[in-house]
């Protein structure tokens, strides 16, 4: 190690915890050194591991260092990077802590394009717990949990993040040297997700464990192979296939230096936002007052709206609790009810209004219950009171309502038909509805109503919803109570 | 919005502008029902105040940048519900460890496993206390109104600034989706904690920083991740300078100190409500938005003459134990009522030394009533 790059390591911190004979002191030379080259700023500079021995780099780079939790680095990387896009952020992990546990993060980092660089260190094994197998150990290879030799594929790193997006891949070796640190500059240097994997060993808990010509039981050892079985991927390109079987190929796979990296993307939506505080800021001083028109009988009211998910009851019932809470001086809340599917099922609003302060924010003793299918009929008329007042559309049977109107008081009428047929439009369902609710109970002033529909619908649409406002309290003149025949 | 005016929110988007209110300028999430309108206001939202939102691959990367985001000096936050927050408790734990400031909301929908995505739970109590392996100091706070969702939001940046630690706002789906009025207040009128930065507060020169040292007051200063001050962070144990270390006695003072920023503070942490509790005889202790029920029930109860009140935690964990045994000498009867399987009556159980504790659960993913809390408390009294 030069004496020149000694201010981005923490000398108090040596010696390593790595064995004699490692190669990962060889890949924090080479960044040390590039770092010193470039003249880097170490006040400037978060360097992001996550578990294993290639994430222990961080306690000896002098620099903001964290050392997060296995496979993570790139999560806590990519929340410093988007929350400080100034600051330079690096990665180191193992081929287990990026490809294994850490995958996911991996390919998504690759396809934000985020401007992080990840150094991994791939030793084909888990070393630190005592050489397991991981996403690159190859076929029939020993490790500690595969006695018999290794069953499974492996990953090619480089390939991976090629193919999720990442701008820039190189490939290296720890005998490389001289390439590792061109490479590790030239990533250094891109803006986006850049990724250096070099080729390390573990002799301690992989190496002197294989078999035949496998079988490397010193770092050297392993150097002299990565000498003698690398070939660089422009001279592999031009050989024959049986000729680069089983070599480790190095340098870059992968440059693009115009794709466009995260944080700047993002810095883009940042001038939307400020068009949409602009546009937010000229409404608001153009918006009207809200008028409050208090009911001349004001009471407690439970409102149960109900029907299928898709009618435009969660937003009736919003719109109906505000026109009491701010249109007529009262207190409401509703609440909602609804199954996992976005149409269908049986969905329901509750609204509750009152003088007084509202606290089970349910329908206890409901007072009204809309229906508009006969299935949310037969689900919610338990939760009204006897002698309470039933609007069932007229989608719910003629049988249900027989049944039930000796105990209730019960409207049956063509909502969704008057939505369709007389305002033109079905969406307007849940606007009639609300109209013909509020004629027939009286429960805000017609006004207060109207405003809080204004105030919700989206803008284009005020004259069909206040057109389906009126039919919904036409309809009410004309809708009598259903009795037993 | 505009402030002083009267605002029908969610409680999910009372917690999203209580987030802003309180200084938050980092999100990091993943999908989830019932909490998912936090992450969609804030995506909205972040950017207009040069804020930062960013949807992860997965919960756990979620929690992880917004961890990361902190330690880089941006208050922040994330939001799941219980599926999600099981998925974000080794980076809890980090939190915890690292000391990192962060409100993590949690909009329970019940469990085990995928639960009732669409309904109610208030079952992830003691996940919030107990989930991540190992011991840790714990802050969470149980809004029951959406003026609640807006200042405990607040609330939780400003004891995760204060105490340096993630703190959590738990939710139920009743309350994440309820409506009711709420003012909005002048963000002049809305108090805020920052962490202790070493820089501004001239504490310490970069060079003689101790991100981890054992101050007075239990919580060191906290440099932002880029700057002058050069730390290490780790999950392992650590000494005062943030490096590992295996030695036995700094281990125990490290862990000691973490377990003293909450025990020693709880006269600053623990609040609560008391509703009728002077002269009652039953006390039903509910928080959420089952402590709404329980409310109506005791309004009910005491109009037909029953000497009942109700003990409403606005900070679960950690629990008001003083208040609890305070009024476990006085009230000859105890009812619970949670949307569990006695998570708190548990807890309860334990603190008060009863015998029993009445557990009034339920777990259908519907809210209590407050006939069901009647009931329960009138059978009770007949004993």
């Amino acid at each position: 190690m030069r004496e020149s790059t000694f201010k981005y390591v923490r000398l108090a911190k040596m010696p390593h915890m790595w064995c004699p004979g490692c190669g990962h002191g060889i890949i924090m030379s080479s960044m040390t050194r590039v770092f010193q080259k470039m003249k880097m700023n170490r006040q400037n500079m978060a360097f992001v591991s996550g578990i294993g021995c290639s994430s222990r780099t961080p306690g000896y780079i002098d620099a903001c260092t964290l050392h997060t939790t296995h496979g993570r680095a790139l999560g806590f990387a990519t929340g410093i990077k988007h929350a400080r896009p100034e600051l330079r952020v690096v990665t180191v992990m193992g081929d287990g802590d990026a490809t294994a546990i850490g995958g996911n993060h991996f390919i998504h980092a690759a396809r934000r394009n985020i401007d992080i660089t990840a150094i991994v260190y791939n030793n084909n094994i888990y070393g630190m717990t005592g050489g397991q197998y991981s996403p690159t150990t190859p076929y029939d290879a020993i490790a500690s949990t595969a006695p018999y030799g290794h069953v499974e594929p492996s990953f090619d790193i480089a390939e991976l993040a090629k193919a999720a997006g990442a701008c820039y891949v190189a490939s290296t070796t720890v005998y490389h040297v001289g390439q590792m640190d061109k490479l590790i500059e030239e990533a250094l240097n891109r803006k986006g997700f850049s990724i250096v994997e070099v080729m390390c060993y573990c002799h301690t808990t992989f190496g002197r464990r294989q078999k035949g010509k496998e079988k490397r039981r010193t770092g050297s050892e392993y150097l002299k192979h990565f000498k003698e079985n690398s070939l660089p991927l422009k001279a592999a390109a031009k050989m024959p296939p049986e000729k680069v079987e089983g070599k480790i190929l190095t340098g870059v796979l992968f440059d693009d230096q115009e794709k466009m990296e995260y944080t700047s993307r993002y810095s883009l939506i940042v001038d939307k936002a400020s068009m949409v505080v602009k546009k937010e800021r000229e409404a608001e001083e153009h918006m009207p007052p809200i008028v409050v028109t208090k009911p001349s009988k004001p009471k407690r009211w439970e409102v149960c709206l109900s029907g299928a998910g898709g009618q435009g009851l969660l937003l009736a019932g919003v719109v109906l609790a505000e026109s009491a809470a701010k249109y007529s001086g009262l207190k409401a809340v509703q609440t909602q009810s609804y199954g996992p599917e976005a149409r269908g099922g049986a969905s329901k609003s509750e609204v509750v209004i009152d003088t007084i302060d509202i606290h089970y924010p349910k329908v206890r003793n409901g007072d009204i219950l809309l229906a508009l299918t006969d299935e949310s009929f037969h689900a919610y008329i338990g939760t009204l009171s006897k002698g309470g007042i039933i609007i069932a559309d007229k989608s719910v049977l003629d049988e249900s309502v027989q049944e039930k109107s000796a105990d209730y008081k019960i409207y049956h009428v063509p909502i969704v038909e008057t939505a369709r047929e007389v305002v033109g439009k079905v969406q307007t369902t849940n606007m009639v509805a609300l109209g013909l609710i509020n004629k027939i109970a009286g429960i805000v002033p017609e006004v207060s109503l109207e405003s809080a529909v204004l105030a919700r619908v989206p803008k284009g649409t005020e004259a069909t919803n206040r057109e389906a406002l009126k039919a919904g309290e036409e309809l009410a003149e004309e809708a009598v109570i259903a009795t037993v025949e | 919005m505009k402030r002083g005016e009267i605002v029908f929110w969610q409680g999910n988007e009372a917690c999203a502008y209580g987030a802003l209110a309180a200084g938050a300028k980092f999100f990091g999430g993943y999908p989830i029902t019932p909490s998912t309108e936090i992450a969609e206001i804030l995506s909205f939202e972040l950017p207009k105040v040069g804020g930062k939102f960013i949807q992860m691959e997965d919960e756990i990367a979620a929690i992880a940048a917004a961890l990361g985001a902190s330690l880089a000096g941006r208050k922040s936050l994330t939001a799941s519900s219980g599926p999600g927050i099981s998925l974000k408790q080794e980076n809890i734990g980090f939190g915890a460890m690292a000391e990192i400031p962060l409100v993590i909301i949690n909009v329970m929908r019940g469990g085990p496993s995928t639960g009732l995505p669409t309904k109610a739970s208030q079952s992830d109590i003691m996940q919030a206390k107990w989930g991540t392996h190992g011991d840790r100091p714990v802050i969470a706070l149980v809004p029951n109104s959406i003026g609640e969702c807006f200042y405990l939001t607040v609330r939780a940046f400003n004891l995760a600034e204060k105490y340096r630690l993630p703190v959590y706002v738990l939710l139920d789906e009743v309350l994440g989706h309820m409506r009711e009025p709420f003012i909005v207040p002048e963000q002049t009128d809305i108090t805020i904690h920052n962490r202790k930065d070493p820089s501004s507060y001239n504490l310490y020169s970069p060079n003689e920083y101790l991100p981890y040292k054992h101050v007075e007051d239990d919580v060191p200063a906290m440099a932002p991740f880029g700057g002058d001050y050069k730390f290490h962070v780790t999950g392992l144990f650590h000494d005062e300078t943030g490096f590992p270390t295996n030695d036995a006695k700094e281990a125990e003072k490290k862990m000691k100190r973490l377990m003293r920023k909450v025990d020693n503070n709880l006269d600053d942490i623990v609040e609560y409500e008391e509703l009728e509790t002077k002269d009652a005889e039953v006390l039903v202790i509910a928080y959420g938005s089952t402590s709404r029920a329980a409310a109506s029930a005791i309004n009910d109860l005491r109009a037909a003459g029953k000497k009942v009140g109700l003990l409403r935690p606005r900070t679960i964990w950690p629990f008001p134990e003083a208040i609890l045994m305070k009024l476990n000498s006085q009230v000859k009867e105890i009812v619970v009522a949670e949307l569990n399987c006695g998570q708190v009556s548990q807890e309860v159980e334990r603190l008060a030394g009863r015998q029993k504790v009445t557990h009034l659960g339920r777990v259908d993913g519907e809210l209590l009533t407050p006939d069901q809390i009647i009931a329960t408390v009138e059978e009770v009294m007949s004993k």
